[in-house]
């Protein structure tokens, strides 16, 4: 009996110990806000952000922390960021300017945040606004949220305080488009279509016009045409279809860009692929009108990337006409 | 005899030690001196943000939650006399897991709730389905079966799985993405409201199972004896297991399904401390608390500035010890 006092009595005092280290903690948590409050002195616009909410970010950042989806992005209107997201895939086309950036994890590491001082914080995942938000004005751009990089790319240059430079981006890459568009008339027919596949795993996708994977480049800049089902299914609908392999003639087109993404799996899957019938007896497979991709080659969706896109998928379809 | 009193106060020191290394691990470096001054309102505006925005939430939510595990875990162990069982085991992380999607399904905007809607729903949802579990694993005559409370939550848990993919699949892109994370465990995005739910249930909910003690040590006699020696023990037993849902739930909702604390804390309090659970119900929370902190602190500590999840070094952790319990147990 004395004893489960005793005991009851410790508890007590680790509970008083506890929520008092928690109170005071609630305290200086508003002083500390306070305190940022007061070092903010520069010019602030008002932002609206993709789900409705506005916030103040600054008019010129100096010090932003973003992504790594959309480095590129940043670096094409000539701002460099302090602290870009840990890369699922490594870029290709960005990988020496990436090198001299802080990496801040993924998830978001919040004191490393921190530590780089940003005066603007873009995400695209809302879990850790209220928590960056803290830190300093936070921004939430949703992934594929924009309907072409021409759209994003004035967004971003909004966000940046680079209205000219993406202004003059867009035009340039609209005319190296129309250039593009010219250099491959005649290597794909008026009436041909052109889809875009994936093999992940043991799984098999069929991919729109704005979900990674060159679709913007393909339906946007060079303007081909899709089959009607993948424009139907997946174009107007959400993107991306998982597809069986008995589906795939109704999905085919006349070329098809492919790409594989390894995962567990994925060498017996594109084997039994490149051997089963239905493989063997689609128009792009007996025309040689397929044509495979190096996953990260075609990942990204950002500026730069796409830029390179461009080049690479006009290349691609020259160098297939010539064989 | 005196070296098990001892006990209850190291754990003690030994979390308010964790607290201390807790306290300055981090990706931003503060030496233990700026970490005293900041405490006491001298740091500057952004190592008062660290520390008392990010890491103190994530420490309180990390001991809270550790301790409600634990706790939850010791009830379930007594009554249903398997020193083998975890609140894993009811189903409450799947359930708490599907009302999340189930209401981001229905209710696309619901990523913008106020903080705490959330974790309501988590929690309801897990004392649904360990009120399932429960139900279904009731046998009139013989009161819960430990036996059918085991397969019955594996079967549910599983069932309420599939009902989480396939309702995961109707949502958005962004949702999904925002549901994924979410679930996962949300220990480093807490924040003080978070801190602030769980902690009066945990607390008082110790309370309560504390005075309980000599109720759960009937019971662990069986339910013949348990009734031979006064108890009610059906009435007991109901009151105990909603409590002992009621603290996984909590713990659940702000920290997602973390597993193995509910299951090595109350086994390793019954090693160390004897079968009473006077002392039983204190070592159990307090060594949820140092395990689960220690594991976050560790879990801070090694990726920079990347983490390692807390529940992933528990497991690491506690795969081993339960395997070394297994092969004693078989000798």
């Amino acid at each position: 009996m004395w004893k489960k006092k005793r005991n009851i009595a410790w508890m007590i005092m680790v509970v008083l110990i506890l929520v008092f280290t928690a109170a005071c903690g609630n305290e200086k948590n508003n002083a500390a806000t306070e305190k940022q409050a007061k070092t903010e002195e520069k010019a602030m616009k008002t932002f609206t952000m993709a789900n409705g909410k506005k916030v103040e970010i600054p008019v010129h950042p100096k010090r932003v922390v973003m992504p790594y989806e959309f480095l590129g992005n940043a670096l094409a209107l000539g701002v460099k960021p302090v602290g870009v997201t840990q890369a699922v895939m490594e870029n290709p086309y960005i990988k020496e300017q990436a090198k001299e950036i802080e990496n801040v994890g993924n998830p978001i590491s919040l004191e490393k945040v921190a530590e780089l001082k940003p005066d603007l914080i873009i995400v695209y995942l809302e879990d850790q606004y209220k928590q960056l938000s803290k830190i300093a004005p936070t921004v939430f751009i949703p992934f594929g949220h924009y309907k072409d990089i021409q759209e994003e790319m004035r967004v971003f240059g909004e966000l940046l305080g680079k209205q000219k430079e993406a202004e003059q981006w867009i035009q340039q890459f609209e005319e190296k488009a129309a250039a593009a568009r010219e250099k491959i008339k005649g290597v794909i027919g008026k009436n041909e279509t052109v889809g875009i596949y994936k093999l992940q795993g043991k799984d098999f996708y069929v991919i729109g016009d704005n979900f990674g994977h060159a679709g913007q480049i393909i339906y946007n800049a060079l303007q081909l045409t899709p089959p009607e089902k993948i424009k139907q299914e997946v174009i107007q609908g959400p993107q991306w279809k998982l597809i069986s392999l008995e589906a795939l003639p109704d999905y085919a087109a006349d070329h098809m860009f492919w790409t594989v993404y390894k995962m567990d799996g994925t060498e017996q899957a594109e084997k039994e692929l490149k051997n089963s019938a239905i493989w063997k007896n689609l128009n792009a497979v007996k025309n040689h009108h397929v044509y495979e991709m190096k996953i990260e080659d075609i990942w990204f969706s950002d500026a730069i990337s796409l830029e390179h896109q461009l080049d690479l998928v006009v290349d691609t379809l020259l160098s297939a006409k010539q064989k | 005899m005196s070296r098990r009193r001892m006990v209850i106060p190291l754990l003690f020191l030994c979390l308010l030690a964790i607290v201390a290394i807790s306290l300055n691990t981090g990706v931003s470096r503060m030496n233990p001196m700026e970490v005293v001054k900041t405490l006491v309102g001298m740091g500057t505006a952004k190592q008062e943000l660290i520390l008392f925005e990010f890491r103190l939430p994530r420490m309180l939510i990390a001991i809270f939650a550790g301790a409600g595990l634990a706790l939850s875990g010791c009830i379930i162990q007594t009554i249903s006399r398997n020193p083998l069982a975890d609140p894993g085991l009811l189903g409450i992380s799947t359930g708490a897991g599907v009302m999340v999607v189930l209401y981001l399904s229905l209710f696309p905007t619901g990523a913008d709730a106020p903080a705490l809607f959330l974790p309501f729903l988590a929690f309801i949802g897990g004392a649904l389905a360990a009120a399932l579990v429960f139900a279904l694993s009731y046998e009139r005559q013989q009161g819960l079966l430990p036996g059918r409370i085991v397969l019955t939550g594996v079967a549910v848990a599983a069932g309420l799985s599939a009902l989480m993919t396939v309702l995961s699949l109707r949502l958005s892109r962004e949702l999904y993405q925002f549901a994924a994370v979410w679930l996962t465990g949300s220990i480093w995005g807490a924040t003080w409201d978070y801190v602030w739910a769980l902690l009066p249930w945990v607390m008082g909910l110790f309370l309560f199972v504390s005075y309980k003690a000599r109720v759960l040590d009937a019971l662990s006699f069986g339910e013949t004896i348990a009734t031979g020696l006064g108890v009610a023990v059906a009435k007991e037993q109901l009151q105990l297991l909603a409590a002992a849902v009621a603290l996984a739930a909590s713990s659940v909702s702000v920290s997602g399904g973390i597993g193995f604390v509910g299951l090595i804390a109350p086994h390793l309090a019954r090693r160390l401390v004897g079968a009473h659970h006077a002392h039983v119900v204190p070592a159990s929370a307090l060594l949820g608390a140092c395990l689960l902190l220690g594991a976050d602190t560790v879990g801070r500590a090694v990726l920079q500035p990347s983490e390692i999840h807390a529940g992933i070094v528990v497991a690491i952790v506690g795969a081993p010890y339960f395997l070394y319990v297994l092969a004693r147990s078989a000798r």
